[in-house]
């Protein structure tokens, strides 16, 4: 009896352990198709991007080229000015994201952490800026940006982006800030801290995670953001990256070599923007703040 | 510095949480506020930080009036129910904090963190980070800290009430040598009887907002000025009953449902006339166990009986009423026993029948 027992003991040992590794290869078989699912566009525009435009229109496609070459990038950077897109997409981003944040912040505290009149009423306002689609405001954004004679200029993408940036920053960190337990401000309120210390030296390190999460949000819809930049900027040398790619597409031919190269640079700022801030996006700084 | 609390008040929208509590904290001393929860005692220590601002009423420091003054200019240290240790400095930054705010130069703000740390023997964890330390370590730096300003005040919001039974006991042996050794002014909040026993110098219990006793722990406990006092303080708790004056002869005061009286005590004569009913309080241990129906006060049978250590308790009952008595573990007691139970003298409670207070 007790040996039959053992016996089924270890078969069912045994079944079990397939069980284990067919569930891990299931897992992992899903994971690589949507690995492959979400990179494989990323990576066929690189490949292009180093393809002669024979080759980008050969009926069999090539899965990496064959005799690669930079002229795209040559042409993008030589003959389009794509430096100085980047250079207006970076700025315009960078700049609508740090504002963005900075007031964000200030003001999701005070929403955050101070009761006062009319407060659900100005989250609501707050939050409609963002129901809205962003095409219902181009029109008056476009009528006070030519009263105050900033078409045509960054300022004006800067100010726009800002406009849907700052009610999103300030939803997503009033999250954060309500995280923070009171007792911690509380406690260096005694220790002898000025509001304004408190937010300075205990609040904001500990949203630092929270801060990153939203600029690096603030900074890919702005780097990505088309109709504005479309609509507000006339001159090509203010244009921004989507702007300057969707110009590619010409009456007679898609200029797709330089195209997949563009988009293949544009992701880069993005990347760099992201691996700058993700230590304080991983950092789980509130931690071991109150026990429990 | 002495703490005076006039007629303060406290209401959130509307709900009194503190009624016009009056009362002189003296300097050096270690007060516990204790009550159940929600009694406004942590309200009043937060009323003391300045972190709430009373509906009326006036807070004094020394003779400074401080209803207006904000908790960063208070001159207070605090240790929190949850340590609310700052997670991203190490010990060290933790507990130079108070004196950093204050713009301490450097090397004395090193020396008085080493110095405070010692005071709590946490000096090898400075460089460490509150979430590298177990609870009691986070609860020394906690302490460190409210100590490093060098308050004149400091407050404890349930400082122990986190830590496991054993630590516990440890803890507010530490924080009373530690208030020793300072001379601080220190209040200290706790629903917990037995620490607030232990360590206090004077005791203010409270409940539901009203102040019902300010004194020393001991007085307390023997001359409770109230039905709920006497109930609060105490473990096992205090045996309340029903019970009425009777004249045969000599005053005397029976418990419900019994027969027979027992001699009144002469200072509760005068203030209870025969016919008077109130409620008797008898502590567990202020029983003996009796033969004499002379001294019976109580008899009833053993329901329950448990021995735990050098204590054996006992609950009897009759007719619905319950008594609970700690007897000596020699005696020999059986469940289902009917035994008589004496009062020791002058130790029996006379409260008033319907507001509970104390007579005599």
């Amino acid at each position: 009896m007790s040996i039959t027992r053992f016996e089924e003991n270890r078969l069912h040992q045994v079944e079990s352990k397939w069980k284990i590794i067919g569930n891990r290869g299931l897992f992992a078989g899903i994971m690589a198709f949507i690995v492959v699912w979400s990179l494989f566009p990323v990576y066929w525009m690189a490949n292009n991007s180093l393809k002669g435009r024979l080759e980008q229109f050969s009926s069999i496609p090539t899965f990496y080229p064959h005799a690669p070459t930079l002229e795209n990038y040559h042409r993008l950077f030589q003959e389009m000015g794509f430096l100085g897109t980047i250079g207006n997409s970076a700025m315009v981003a960078f700049v609508s994201s740090v504002l963005a944040v900075a007031f964000g912040s200030l003001a999701a505290y005070a929403l955050s952490r101070y009761q006062f009149k009319g407060k659900q009423v100005l989250l609501a306002w707050i939050l409609l800026t963002r129901i809205f689609p962003p095409v219902a405001f181009v029109i008056p954004l476009y009528s006070i940006m030519g009263n105050v004679g900033l078409l045509n200029t960054r300022i004006a993408l800067i100010l726009a982006y800002i406009v849907f940036n700052l009610p999103f920053a300030i939803w997503m960190l009033i999250g954060f800030f309500s995280e923070i337990p009171i007792e911690i401000e509380h406690s260096a309120q005694v220790d002898g801290a000025s509001p304004f210390q408190v937010f300075r030296q205990i609040v904001l390190p500990l949203v630092a995670p929270g801060l990153a999460a939203t600029a690096i949000f603030s900074f890919v819809m702005s780097w990505n953001e088309f109709m504005y930049a479309m609509i507000f900027i006339q001159s090509p040398d203010l244009v921004t990256v989507p702007v300057a790619l969707s110009g590619l597409v010409t009456e007679y031919l898609v200029l797709w070599g330089p195209m997949s190269a563009g988009g293949i640079l544009s992701t880069i700022p993005i990347l760099v923007f992201v691996i700058f801030l993700q230590d304080y996006l991983i950092k789980g700084l509130t931690l071991g703040a109150v026990k429990g | 510095m002495k703490i005076t609390m006039k007629e303060v008040t406290m209401k959130f929208n509307d709900v009194t949480a503190l009624d016009q509590l009056s009362v002189d904290f003296e300097p050096g001393n270690l007060i516990s506020l204790l009550g159940p929860s929600g009694c406004g005692k942590s309200t009043t220590l937060f009323l003391l930080a300045g972190l709430h601002q009373p509906t009326a009423g006036e807070i004094y420091f020394g003779s400074q009036l401080m209803n207006q003054v904000r908790p960063e200019n208070r001159g207070i240290g605090m240790v929190f129910q949850n340590y609310a240790l700052y997670p991203h400095m190490t010990v060290q930054e933790n507990i130079e904090f108070p004196l950093k705010i204050k713009k301490a130069p450097e090397k004395e703000r090193a020396r008085r963190a080493m110095d405070m740390a010692e005071l709590v023997k946490i000096g090898e964890l400075l460089k460490r980070k509150p979430r590298q330390l177990s609870g009691g370590q986070q609860q020394r730096v906690a302490i460190a800290r409210a100590l490093a300003g060098s308050p004149k005040l400091l407050l404890l919001d349930e400082p122990l009430s986190n830590l496991d039974a054993r630590l516990r006991l440890e803890t507010r042996e530490e924080i009373r040598r530690i208030q020793r050794e300072t001379g601080v002014t220190t209040i200290f909040v706790t629903h917990d009887q037995e620490e607030a026993m232990s360590i206090s110098d004077k005791i203010l219990i409270m409940n539901a907002g009203h102040q019902q006793q300010f004194c020393p722990p001991q007085e307390m406990y023997e001359k409770p000025a109230n039905a709920f006092v006497a109930a609060f303080l105490g473990n096992p708790p205090i045996n309340l009953m029903e019970a009425v004056c009777t004249d045969a002869g000599m005053p005397g005061i029976r418990l419900h449902t019994m027969e027979h009286a027992v001699p009144l005590t002469d200072v509760f004569r005068e203030a209870l006339p025969t016919g008077q009913r109130c409620q008797a309080g008898i502590r567990p241990e202020d029983w003996f166990v009796t033969n004499d129906t002379a001294h019976t006060a109580f008899t009833g049978k053993v329901i329950h009986k448990e021995t735990i250590g050098r204590d054996t308790l006992i609950r009897i009952e009759r007719d619905g009423v319950f008594v609970r008595a700690l007897v000596q573990p020699q005696a020999n007691i059986l469940l289902g026993d009917s035994i008589s139970l004496g009062v020791q003298s002058g130790k029996m409670k006379l409260f008033h029948i319907d507001t509970g207070k104390a007579y005599a």
